[in-house]
């Protein structure tokens, strides 16, 4: 009864403060503590309990004066308190929600946007991305994609090809134009194609392309060797002509081909005007774009000289079969001139040469086989001979041992980053030094510590959604009752504390440690066998940053609301099912975000996030069936309520403090690395490919090929 | 002696915030000090501490915990803030600067 009395005289004291609900009860709590104090000092006095409540209540004085008083005391922070559960509620949810998509999803669809065009680069149907965000997030990538998609118009886009040529004609270095456009020229209208062909030889005579490009389109219409079949037991392989015009027409252009000293396709000097039209890269979707641009360019090559390669010995088989051994061997003797086109000169790209390395030993060992069928057994032995040194060559290339017994793979496995370790193949013998893979593996940790603050955002927005929905759920319980749920405004120090606590230092803290020499370990790239320390680092301090912020001012907001007098759950019983509900929104969470970067597809964001909300919304349902939680309603009500504006002040603070720092350190990095993405920007005509090491890579490839091919003729000589 | 209360108005924010920078004191402390201290000539009401107090965490001179205190009761403490350390050195210098210029003229023997 006293207890009562004294709630009602403190409700009534405290009433002008109703329209701010958590400063109502915080005064109303404080006054009946007051009336408390007042009474046990009267029992003190030796008044009983009633005296002592009836004297406590008759000093308190009038609760309407009171009342008045105290609206005035605090109209202003009213105001302020109002105004700041407005921004709360109108702008800093709905900013989170955007930066979260923006910062998490949109690097992801521009990633994978990215990853489209360079996939689409290489395959034969081009596939441009057409994804949210992409257009309109701005910046170097959004760009760069727009302008891959006017340069990239092959091969399906013959028509953008012949305006580039058209547009150059006139300039000095047309025949680069030119020959660019013969190499992505279709062949269906034949009569077009051989005109096509012929203007380039009047173009540049002395380049073997024109007539490289006549054989094989002839030879695709002409025969069918064995070593383009798939060999079936029991079923002999043979080389078939498909059409004898054709066939004829294709030894002739093979024929005028070899006579001439050069073959070139432009390819690499294409490439450096396309790049010299974009702007400047900066992330790794912007080089990831430029690399599709190169592979667009410089990788067809491959298949097509080696079908050419293929044919060549079945021609000639074929010949024989027909009682033309001298024209048999004319044709076979076109293999080593034709090597050395396509093993080219100085200029020649890495992949040009790796495509070389591939005809040769193709050629020079069915070659063999060819000359002996015939009887001419000397040509027979050097070709051998030849495909020997070239086999060397190559297996020498797969291992990477040099001249000095070292092999530079160990090394890039383990300094350097996992795109240096894919291409340490391509580097074949020549080992990088170490300050050149830095760059590199940086680049790599620096992605790999974006990628777990995207997950930690995505997991963060996944939590505030469903503190949102939570909190609809208890408000609409609660729509006939006293017991709405609060939004509570907790003190700059305790959001200040739990930020540096939650979020702050532990970042900090993984920061210094990756960073220390020796200890973090960040002298081994992702391909080292270091790998899973380095990802068990980032699941710990991502989870911490997730959980630990969350926990302290879920601590504070129970804290809170045993001040205000809300009734409130007993710890091991709010621990045990929030543990269990929270563990499982969580877990949903990581897995949803792994798969989704896994799987690297955007399109289960979305029936994953339905899953997780749906799942969410079961809880709360059932939280909302259970009686021992409808009691604890308006707490459970004013948790979700005011854990929300945490969530999306983390979302916040780490978009605009960790990411845009992430992002500069991976700008940085990449603009230092020479040796595999940053290259990219620094093409110049000094070198022969991309980056200094593809350079040397690319001399020593050629002259190794060319000495194998020639070792015999100057041992004649 | 029941004083003017436009005086004891004017008094109250000082000598709060003068109690407060003592130690941290909840508001029924605050009223039983005064009295003590005054002997039972400051009586204050509710009505006169709490809006005082209110207005004083409004301004940022004072800031609120609830803390579990020595009988094992919840109360809400007010501190003093850095702001509120500054403001009441001020008006103390300024309550001792005006009561002894009142005191001047009071002790002051009237001349003829």
């Amino acid at each position: 009864m006293q207890q009562q009395s004294f709630e009602q005289l403190a409700e009534e004291a405290a009433a002008g403060l109703k329209a701010d609900r958590e400063l109502f009860l915080d005064v109303k709590q404080e006054l009946q503590s007051h009336l408390e104090d007042k009474a046990r000092y009267f029992t003190g006095q030796g008044h009983s309990q009633e005296e002592s409540a009836e004297l406590a209540r008759k000093s308190f004085g009038s609760p309407l004066d009171l009342a008045a008083e105290l609206l005035d005391a605090n109209r202003r922070r009213m105001k302020l308190r109002s105004l700041l559960r407005l921004t709360f509620g109108a702008l800093v949810v709905p900013v989170a929600v955007v930066l979260a998509l923006y910062v998490g999803y949109g690097r992801l669809a521009r990633a994978k946007a990215a990853t489209e065009t360079l996939y689409g680069s290489i395959a034969t149907d081009v596939k441009l991305p057409t994804l949210p965000f992409l257009g309109a997030a701005g910046g170097p990538a959004a760009h760069v994609s727009s302008v891959v998609r006017q340069l990239q118009g092959r091969p399906g886009n013959a028509e953008n090809i012949r305006r580039y040529w058209e547009a150059h004609r006139n300039e000095p270095d047309s025949h680069i134009y030119y020959a660019y456009y013969a190499l992505f020229l279709e062949d269906k209208d034949e009569r077009a194609y051989v005109e096509a062909m012929r203007q380039g030889e009047k173009i540049e005579p002395q380049n073997a392309l024109y007539n490289v490009l006549l054989a094989e389109h002839y030879l695709a219409h002409g025969v069918l060797a064995k070593a383009e079949r798939v060999e079936k037991a029991g079923e002999p392989v043979t080389d078939d002509m498909l059409d004898r015009r054709a066939f004829e027409l294709g030894i002739a252009e093979l024929r005028k081909a070899v006579q001439k000293p050069y073959l070139r396709g432009y390819q690499m000097e294409v490439v450096r005007k396309k790049l010299n039209m974009l702007p400047h890269p900066l992330l790794t979707e912007d080089y990831i774009h430029l690399i599709a641009i190169v592979a667009a360019e410089l990788f067809p090559d491959l298949t097509r000289h080696r079908t050419l390669a293929r044919k060549i010995p079945g021609c000639a088989r074929i010949l024989a079969s027909e009682g033309r051994a001298a024209d048999a061997e004319a044709v076979m003797d076109a293999w080593k001139p034709l090597t050395a086109l396509f093993a080219g000169d100085s200029n020649t790209t890495l992949i040009s040469g790796l495509s070389a390395l591939a005809c040769g030993t193709l050629l020079s060992k069915e070659g063999a086989e060819v000359y002996s069928m015939l009887g001419a057994q000397a040509k027979a032995q050097e070709t051998s001979a030849i495909y020997e040194r070239i086999v060397r060559v190559k297996e020498e290339w797969r291992t990477g041992a040099n001249e000095n017994k070292q092999n530079p793979k160990a090394m890039i496995l383990s300094h350097g980053s996992r795109m240096a370790s894919i291409l340490s193949p391509v580097f074949g013998s020549i080992a990088p030094e170490q300050r050149e893979l830095t760059p590199g593996r940086m680049h790599e940790h620096v992605l790999m510590e974006e990628v777990t603050l995207h997950l930690v955002l995505i997991v963060l927005a996944l939590a505030l959604l469903g503190t949102l929905i939570q909190g609809a759920v208890w408000l609409h319980r609660a729509r006939h009752t006293d017991s709405i749920p609060l939004l509570l405004m907790p003190s700059a120090r305790t959001i200040v504390r739990s930020l540096l606590l939650g979020a702050v230092l532990p970042a900090l803290l993984y920061w210094a440690y990756s960073r220390l020499p020796m200890v973090g370990g960040r002298e081994h790239g992702w391909a080292s066998a270091m790998w899973p320390r380095f990802a068990a680092e980032l699941v710990v301090v991502g989870l911490l940053m997730i959980w630990l912020p969350a926990h302290l001012i879920r601590r504070s907001i129970r804290q809170r609301c045993e001040d205000l007098g809300i009734p409130v759950p007993e710890k091991k019983e709010e621990s045990s099912t929030t543990r269990r509900v929270r563990g499982g929104i969580i877990a949903a969470c990581i897995v949803a975000a792994v798969a989704v970067f896994v799987r690297g597809s955007v399109s289960l964001l979305i029936p994953l996030s339905g899953v997780i909300l749906a799942v969410g919304l079961c809880i709360t349902a059932m939280r909302y069936a259970r009686g021992k939680r409808q009691r604890y309603g308006l707490y459970y009500g004013t948790l979700a309520r005011s854990l929300a504006p945490v969530y999306a002040f983390s979302i916040i603070l780490l978009s605009l403090t960790a990411q845009p720092w992430l992002l500069y350190k991976e700008a940085n990095w990449l603009r230092k690395d020479t040796l595999t993405y940053g290259y990219l920007a620094q093409s110049s005509d000094k070198n022969v490919g991309c980056s200094s090491i593809e350079t040397q890579a690319s001399l020593r490839l050629s002259r190794l090929l060319q000495q194998a091919l020639e070792a015999n003729t100057q041992a004649r000589k | 002696m029941p004083f003017n209360t436009e005086l004891v108005g004017s008094t109250v924010e000082m000598l709060v915030l003068r109690l407060v920078s003592e130690r941290a004191m909840y508001g029924y402390e605050i009223i039983q000090i005064v009295n003590e201290r005054t002997e039972g000539a400051f009586s204050w009401k509710e009505g006169t501490l709490y809006p005082v107090l209110h207005r004083l965490e409004g301004k940022s001179y004072l800031v609120a915990e609830w803390q579990m205190g020595d009988s094992g009761k919840k109360r809400k403490y007010y501190k003093l803030t850095t702001k509120g350390m500054a403001q009441a050195t001020e008006k103390v210098s300024e309550w001792e600067t005006f009561s002894r210029s009142v005191n001047a003229v009071l002790c002051q023997p009237a001349q003829s």
